[in-house]
Formats: C-alpha cells, sequence, structure tokens
C-alpha cells in the first residue's frame, strides 16, 4: 500500500491526472474523517482536504516529502484545520478559549503526524480497538472518558452532570488519554 | 530514549484543558514551556495529542464520496483556484541553532494563507497575485470579476468601490467590469489606461514584452496612452478591437525585434503608438482564462512566453527559425510534455527537457521531408 502510494507520487510529479485521482479516491476518506475529528465542522473539514489537495496538486514539483506522501497529507490537513480553528474561533470552543493565540497555533502546529498514527487511524479496526481498550479503564474513568470522547462534552458539562469537581473529571480524562497512549505505543513495536 | 516517568498533575491539567480549546494565555504559556523544555516531553505530549484523536468518536469512512468530491475538486482547480501553502520552521526540538532549521525543517510543516495570495500594504492596498504556472479568479469588492492569467498581480486601494474603482495591473487580466455610470472603472498599466463603465475586456501588459494590447468584448472603453506626452492619445474601442500599444523603450534585444524597431520609429513618426485592428476573434485572446485554451495560426515565438507562464517553465530555442511555425489548436488540461508532443507531431521540431527547462530544436531530417511536401 505505502509502496503503491509513493509509485503514484513519482506518477504524479511527472504531471499524471490519473494518479492523481487514485490518490484522491484512495485517501479522502481518511483524510475528511481525521478533518472531522478536529475540526467537528463537515462542510469545512471537506473543503480542507480539497485544498490539499489542489495545493499538492499545483506545488507537486516544489514538494520534496520527508516522510511518506500520506503523513504529508495528514500533516497538511491537520495544520490547515488548526488553522482553520484559529480563524473561527467559534465552532466548538467556548466563548473564553484563547484559541487565536499564537501559542496555541505553535504547540499545535508542532504536532507531528507519524506514519505509525496514519496506519492506525487508516484502519478499519481501530474504532473497535479504541473501544477495547477503553472497555478496559476502570469504571468512573471510562464512564467520563466516553462522555468526552463519544459524546464531545467538556470536563465541565461533564463535572456537572456527575456532580464531580472539574479537577477530578480533568485527571481522569488524562488517566485514560495516557493508557491509551501506552497501549498503542505497545501495539506499535 | 530514556522513558519520562511522571508528568506534574498541574501539567496534566493544562493539557486537558488545551485539547479541549479550553485554555486561557497565563495557562498556555506554561504549558508551553514544559512541552519545549526538551524532546521527551514534546514527543510525550504528540503521543498524547494522537491518542486524543484516535479514540475521538467521528464520522464513518464512507468510500463513495469520493468521487463527487473529486469532480468538484477538479472544477475548482480548472477554475484557477490557487491554495498557497507557505511553509513555516518547525520548533527546534533542541536548542540548536536556528540556521540549521532553516536548511532541515521546511519540507514538513506548512501554514495556509487566504485562499488567493492577498497581502495589505499600510492597510490602504490589496495585492492579488497570480504566481507563474497558475490563474486566479478575483471578485473585487464591487462585484466586478477579474481572471488573472499566470505570473499577473493587480493592485487596488482600499477606496476602490468608495471614491474610485482604479485597479493597477501588470501581467493579463480579462475583466467582467459591473457597470456604474457614477464611478469609471480604470485599469492603469505601465503605459497604458484604460476606461470603462460597464463591458468585457482583456487586458495585457506584461513587463517584459514590447506591446500592451487591450481587446474589447462587449461594450465601450478608451484607451490612453500615458508615457510619451507628445503622443498622449485617447482612442475608443468597439467591441472586437484590439488596441496594441507599442512601448517606447530601447530594451528590445531578442531576434523578432528588428522589425518591431522598425514599426516603433515609423510610429513615432506618425506621432501614434496605438494601433487598431478590428474584427478581432475575441476567443483567441481571452480563452486563457477558460478550460478549452484557443490558439490559431500564433508563432510558436509569441507562443512560448505564453506556454512559459502557464506552465512555469523555461522554453530555448536552439535556432530562431524555430520561432516562425505556427500552430491551432485547443489546449484544455494537457500537460506540457503532451503539448511538445503535439508540436513534435506537427512540425519537424524536437524537444528536449531538462529540469524546469524545454529547448526545441529542428529536426534536420524531418524538416527535409517537411520542406519537399510543402513544395509538392
Amino acid at each position: 500500500m505505502s509502496k503503491c502510494i509513493d509509485y503514484l507520487w513519482n506518477r504524479i510529479q511527472q504531471g499524471d491526472e490519473k494518479a492523481f485521482d487514485t490518490l484522491f479516491k484512495e485517501l479522502y476518506p481518511y483524510l475528511r474523517c481525521f478533518a472531522y475529528r478536529l475540526l467537528h465542522n463537515l462542510p469545512e473539514a471537506e473543503e480542507i482536504v480539497q485544498d490539499s489537495f489542489i495545493s499538492l496538486w499545483q506545488n507537486k514539483n516544489q514538494i520534496v516529502l520527508r516522510g511518506s506522501l500520506r503523513s504529508y497529507l495528514y500533516q497538511i490537513v491537520h495544520n490547515l484545520s488548526i488553522n482553520r480553528l484559529a480563524q473561527f474561533k467559534t465552532q466548538k470552543f467556548k466563548p473564553n478559549s484563547i484559541v487565536n493565540s499564537e501559542q496555541w497555533l505553535q504547540i499545535h502546529k508542532s504536532y507531528e503526524v507519524e506514519d505509525s498514527f496514519v496506519e492506525k487511524f487508516m484502519a478499519k479496526e481501530t474504532e473497535n480497538l479504541m473501544t477495547k481498550i477503553i472497555e478496559q479503564l476502570p469504571e468512573k474513568c471510562r464512564e467520563i472518558f466516553m462522555l468526552s470522547r463519544f459524546e464531545n462534552l467538556s470536563y465541565i458539562e461533564i463535572s456537572q452532570k456527575l456532580q464531580l469537581s472539574p479537577t477530578t473529571v480533568r485527571v481522569q480524562i488524562f488517566k485514560a488519554l495516557k493508557f491509551l497512549k501506552e497501549f498503542l505505543e505497545r501495539i506499535n513495536r | 530514549m530514556q522513558k519520562l516517568k511522571n508528568i506534574p498533575e498541574e501539567i496534566q491539567l493544562l493539557i486537558v484543558d488545551f485539547l479541549e480549546g479550553n485554555i486561557n494565555d497565563q495557562e498556555l504559556n506554561k504549558l508551553n514551556q514544559w512541552i519545549f523544555e526538551n524532546d521527551q516531553h514534546l514527543n510525550e505530549f504528540n503521543a498524547l495529542k494522537s491518542a486524543w484523536l484516535l479514540s475521538e468518536k467521528s464520522i464513518p469512512i464512507c468510500v463513495e464520496k469520493s468521487v463527487s468530491a473529486l469532480s468538484k475538486m477538479k472544477e475548482i482547480i480548472d477554475q484557477g483556484k490557487i491554495i498557497h501553502i507557505k511553509p513555516f520552521w518547525r520548533f527546534s526540538r533542541i536548542a540548536v541553532s536556528w540556521l540549521i532549521f532553516f536548511l532541515v525543517g521546511i519540507s514538513a510543516s506548512l501554514i495556509v494563507n487566504k485562499p488567493y495570495q492577498v497581502k495589505r500594504e499600510q492597510h490602504t492596498k490589496t495585492n492579488i497575485t497570480a504566481p507563474l504556472g497558475s490563474k486566479s479568479l478575483v471578485d473585487l469588492p464591487d462585484g466586478t470579476k477579474v481572471w488573472l492569467n499566470a505570473d499577473s498581480r493587480i493592485t487596488y486601494n482600499n477606496t476602490y468601490g468608495i471614491s474610485d474603482r482604479d485597479v493597477q495591473l501588470t501581467g493579463e487580466a480579462y475583466f467582467i467590469v459591473i457597470t456604474n455610470k457614477k464611478i469609471p472603472f480604470i485599469v492603469r498599466t505601465s503605459d497604458v489606461l484604460v476606461k470603462a463603465l460597464g463591458t468585457k475586456f482583456n487586458v495585457k501588459a506584461y513587463p517584459n514584452e514590447k506591446t500592451i494590447t487591450t481587446t474589447l468584448e462587449e461594450g465601450k472603453i478608451e484607451v490612453t496612452s500615458l508615457s510619451e506626452p507628445s503622443l498622449n492619445k485617447t482612442i475608443f474601442l468597439k467591441p472586437n478591437e484590439t488596441a496594441t500599444y507599442f512601448k517606447l523603450e530601447k530594451t528590445v534585444g531578442v531576434s523578432l525585434a528588428q522589425e518591431l524597431k522598425e514599426e516603433i520609429s515609423q510610429r513615432i513618426e506618425n506621432k501614434s503608438n496605438i494601433e487598431i485592428i478590428p474584427d478581432v476573434k475575441t476567443e483567441l485572446v481571452t480563452s486563457w482564462k477558460d478550460q478549452t485554451w484557443i490558439i490559431e495560426s500564433q508563432p510558436l515565438g509569441t507562443l512560448a512566453p505564453i506556454l512559459e507562464r502557464r506552465y512555469n517553465i523555461e522554453i530555448d530555442f536552439a535556432s530562431d527559425e524555430i520561432m516562425k511555425y505556427k500552430f491551432t489548436g485547443k489546449i484544455q488540461r494537457e500537460t506540457i510534455e503532451q503539448i511538445m508532443i503535439a508540436l513534435e507531431l506537427s512540425a519537424p521540431i524536437q524537444y528536449r527537457i531538462e529540469k524546469s527547462r524545454i529547448i526545441l530544436s529542428i529536426n534536420k531530417k524531418r524538416q527535409k521531408q517537411y520542406i519537399d511536401y510543402t513544395n509538392n
């Protein structure tokens, strides 16, 4: 699969539109889903993925890949989404948030989309895997984490709902996140 | 790598705040400091962010969607929308000198600008550029539409649409001007001023070309030359007419120029440096902006600079006679290579690509056949 995409990239750099179409059809659904996770807005997400591909096509001769083409595209979609969030600071974010700050962008941009992440993201079973990992969490922790990630509630909303202190909720979210991270690192090896 | 033992609870909370997008400046500062303290912290943070992204419930992955999205994107590419994604410096993971990152860091991370390359200068001027190898469609504040050809730029003040409708053009553009009887629409180029009330017209004013041409498709426009006050003259154009202005500089150096030089000196004597050509097939002038670009018996010498801009390449001629071959055809989404192959088929020339340079030379054997054939 990865080899196949490298081959496509070769063809694309030579101006082969068919190869570009193939790449698009292959990766579009995943990138769309990825952008949606970041933006929580489908039209915006679709536009960003589209723009990423347009820019790839228009700059095909200037782009020097450091890793794989797939993670390059994920990286562009990630950064564009973060920029878009900064532009439209309303959306999911609360009015007092500072998403427009330079620093906020800086931290996000330092995030590197790695090949291993892309592979996990593209794996159809990731969702099942996630559910399985989450099932292993202690009950309270699991409940909080599912409200946060699956129902998109903020920790304040969760603390109100479960009548817990906001700090407890955050600590539990972090605990779950760390557990998940370690699990993902283990299956990576 | 050494394993990171424990993240202070304060930072843990801040990370959750950050991922939720609910963090204030002061907190962010603190988090920022921790993240960029060392490599380990940055990696840890990135891994946690990945876990956060992977765990989120999202929309189902829907393969069928991509077909319709593909055709939508193709349309946008054809309209010439330009997406600018500029590289930005990656953050130094270790405190090494910026220079190294200057060299290494350009490739991976990117930021984007607005869809068009719009820059505001001192709050008064807006610049819109279509770089080499691309086209761009722009809506001006009053609804006037401008198609910018490759390597072209328009500039206007923030008074545009209020007290004036002046735009400065370098390069080539096609305008569909919204009618406004009170404020005329004015295009300023290096040597020529074009005034319109509401029309469709094309202006071509590349700095490295010897002429400035204005072609009117619909309506009525005024063309005034600006450079030589003695020749200052206003001409009215009717639809399907082209006004060609001959620049009076001595900068002509390339071959075909000799004829032009003579023409120019003649024109100076006649006290007229604008020539009007009636009954122009305007689609030949304006089709660059459309999906199908129409070419009709254009010598390669004049075609080459257009191709150079359109494809962001360089075309060199091994001998001058090649420039005289004329071509007719339609170009849609062809690549430059496909065009070159077509040229090879229709004239005794051959091409060679070296990086972004194309060298055209005569194919002697085929030239002989060609001459024999045309003589018979």
